[in-house]
């Protein structure tokens, strides 16, 4: 069944996409800063999916992308953390060095909001939420279908498509 | 890298490396096949190499306190850090070796039965998920990671329970299974927040300086005891165990049974380190164990279906461990733990390892029944030995093991518990000797029925080369185990029991 929204849901949703997605990234960089982190800026990227897929009725054909770009999200948040190695997992060996943005700042007390303050926490803000919008985009997207993730033998994913 | 930051860092690699390669794998699977099977033995071969990289520092040397994120992996202070903290000690290695043995064996046979599924890269990305799940629950010590590691296993084994989603039976098991693990953990949760509530710390070490025997304490101890009981398939709560053992596919059976061992060694673990009450928690797991052993086995009495009579059979073994190690701790501090309690728990973890081994060669041997027959009821299976000579030898091992006959490593376990918990309690020893004999009269009917008489010529495909080596892997650990069952008690048991009652003296200083 092909349905489609009227031209002011579609307006409306081209519009509001990239202003969430923004807000989305907001969250995540400022994860160790301010309230939020990667899990809800990712979850505030994926609600601009659901939307997408209410206004049009479909993503395209992203759906492996998806999973790739959410696996990418935890391999390499895995390997940030196993970076620290030489002290132990989950060190935080880039605080006080300046990295990415030069200029070595204290990372105790308050200051007024730099985003390298956070050593490796930004990057795996960053990590968990491109790991999170993928995943809930997936996720959203296989709820409006009706197909399951996996297939059994002989049907393939061409004739579960076909069926809608 | 040097070779001492391998050693000290193995715990995190145990969890780290197949966590990274479940992710890979999942990826991998855009490209080609081959690259996600030899993604998943490259993990599983470097999980087992850290596990007994770690095992033998911890048996030959020292045990250490793995702090994540500090500067030193063993800080001289843990109280001034709230951090994550892994226990690397006897009672871990004893616990991460008989996950890997089963682990080893179970993805090896995978790469032959589950050859002709789809979806293959998902398959290893759960099966991954879930031994880093089960590794990181006995190895953690901290009890909100429990928590999150708990999860982890319950959602990954869930979707393996799952995995052949064309078959309604599968999916009901693992809604069952999904719906109590997912209660369970929210019930540990609760308790995990009862006792931050009251003493503000959640390091096994710290909490065990803060616990009183109040009345929070007693009501979290129970909580956690009900749940993990339940994950381990104690009797009240072993409703879901038969159904998910029957319908998960059948390679991955022995792993969702080791799931529920990992539960039980948490178990252990949570009750002689963190709780100190122990006549009370040892008089439950006696009560519990007990009736788990009468039960379960009155329950395989019935069966037809070969995957159920096992599983049934297992909820019995899980009986057996949980009354030694009960009376291990109901005696703990006491005159009698060095006249018997000991003993009893070194029967008890002795019958853990060996549990996992001959278990794991059961369930892999009926499902290879199965998987040349497509048959799985017993009254209609009959004469496989003629044409599976392998698996009737492998099935036979595994059946004598389980029952306790003389020769093989599941007596010598038995005949150290009934020994310890007859001078505790003579009943409860006449118990485990009358339910080891109808478990003989079991698993004999089962394996008459099945590979005994004229050949029906019910065998309609091979059982491959990769299925047989699975199998073959856990024949040597149990032949290995049977041969030398002084040195695995000396070696590898004694010092998990040792790490149990010293309760990391010497980690706070």
């Amino acid at each position: 069944m092909k349905w489609e929204m009227s031209r002011v849901v579609k307006t409306v949703t081209d519009i509001l996409v990239a202003p969430i997605i923004i807000f989305g990234i907001y969250l995540i960089l400022h994860g160790h800063l301010t309230p939020g982190g990667g899990f809800q800026g990712g979850a505030v990227i994926a609600s601009s999916t659901a939307l997408l897929i209410i206004a049009y009725g479909t993503l395209g054909k992203h759906k492996k992308d998806l999973s790739s770009i959410e696996a990418v999200g935890l391999t390499l948040f895995i390997l940030i953390a196993f970076l620290g190695i030489g002290s132990t997992v989950f060190y935080n060996y880039i605080t006080g060095t300046g990295f990415p943005f030069g200029g070595s700042l204290p990372y105790h007390g308050p200051n007024p909001g730099y985003i390298n303050t956070g050593g490796t926490i930004t990057f795996m803000n960053l990590m968990v939420g491109i790991e999170v919008a993928a995943a809930l985009s997936l996720i959203l997207w296989m709820m409006s279908k009706r197909g399951g993730v996996m297939e059994p033998k002989g049907s393939s994913s061409k004739k579960a498509e076909g069926k809608d | 890298m040097t070779w001492d930051t391998l050693v000290t860092n193995s715990p995190t690699f145990i969890l780290g490396i197949p966590l990274l390669f479940a992710f890979l794998t999942a990826l991998s699977g855009r490209f080609s096949k081959k690259i996600g099977d030899t993604l998943f033995f490259i993990a599983l071969i470097a999980t087992a190499f850290f596990v007994s990289l770690m095992s033998y520092e911890v048996l030959t040397g020292e045990s250490w306190f793995y702090v994540f994120g500090a500067e030193q992996p063993s800080p001289e202070n843990i109280r001034s850090f709230f951090r994550i903290t892994f226990a690397a000690d006897g009672f871990a290695v004893l616990a991460t070796i008989t996950i890997m043995i089963t682990a080893v064996a179970a993805g090896i046979y995978s790469y032959g039965f589950m050859k002709f599924e789809t979806g293959l890269n998902k398959f290893y990305t759960l099966f991954l998920l879930t031994l880093a799940g089960v590794n990181g629950m006995v190895l953690t010590g901290d009890l909100f990671n429990l928590f999150v590691w708990f999860e982890v296993t319950s959602v990954a084994s869930c979707a393996l329970v799952a995995f052949k989603n064309y078959r309604g039976e599968s999916v009901e098991a693992a809604l069952k299974y999904m719906i109590l693990s997912t209660v369970g953990g929210l019930v540990i949760l609760f308790s995990i927040g009862l006792l931050y509530g009251q003493h503000g710390v959640l390091n096994y070490a710290l909490l065990r300086e803060g616990i009183t025997g109040s009345f929070i304490d007693k009501l979290a101890l129970g909580l956690v005891m009900v749940i993990l009981a339940m994950k381990a398939s104690s009797v009240p709560m072993h409703m879901w165990a038969p159904d998910a053992y029957g319908e998960a596919p059948g390679s991955v059976t022995p792993f969702i049974a080791i799931t529920s061992l990992g539960s039980l060694f948490v178990l252990f673990r949570l009750l002689f380190s963190v709780f100190s009450l122990t006549v009370v928690s040892g008089s439950i797991l006696i009560i519990l164990g007990t009736l788990s052993m009468i039960i379960g086995v009155s329950m395989a009495l019935v069966q037809s279906d070969l995957k159920r009579l096992i599983a049934y059979l297992s909820v019995s073994q899980v009986g057996y461990m949980m009354m030694a190690v009960g009376v291990g701790l109901a005696t703990l501090n006491t005159g009698d733990y060095d006249s018997f309690g000991e003993l009893a728990m070194q029967g008890g973890l002795f019958h853990m390892i060996n549990d996992g081994v001959y278990k794991a060669l059961l369930f892999l041997s009926a499902v290879a029944v199965v998987h040349v027959t497509d048959i799985r009821s017993l009254n209609d299976l009959g004469g496989l030995a003629h044409k599976m000579p392998y698996v009737t030898f492998f099935f036979l091992l595994g059946a004598l093991s389980i029952a306790g006959i003389p020769p093989l490593s599941g007596f010598s376990s038995k005949l150290l518990i009934y020994k310890s918990v007859y001078l505790y309690s003579p009943i409860l020893a006449i118990v485990a000797l009358v339910v080891s004999i109808i478990t003989l009269a079991i698993i004999g009917k089962a394996f008459f029925n099945a590979f005994l008489g004229p050949d029906q010529g019910l065998v309609k495909r091979r059982v491959s080369k990769t299925m047989l080596l699975g199998m073959g892997i856990l024949t040597v650990a149990l032949v290995l185990f049977t041969l030398f069952p002084n040195i695995v008690v000396t070696e590898v048991v004694t010092p998990a029991i040792d790490a149990l009652t010293e309760t990391f003296e010497g980690v706070i200083p």
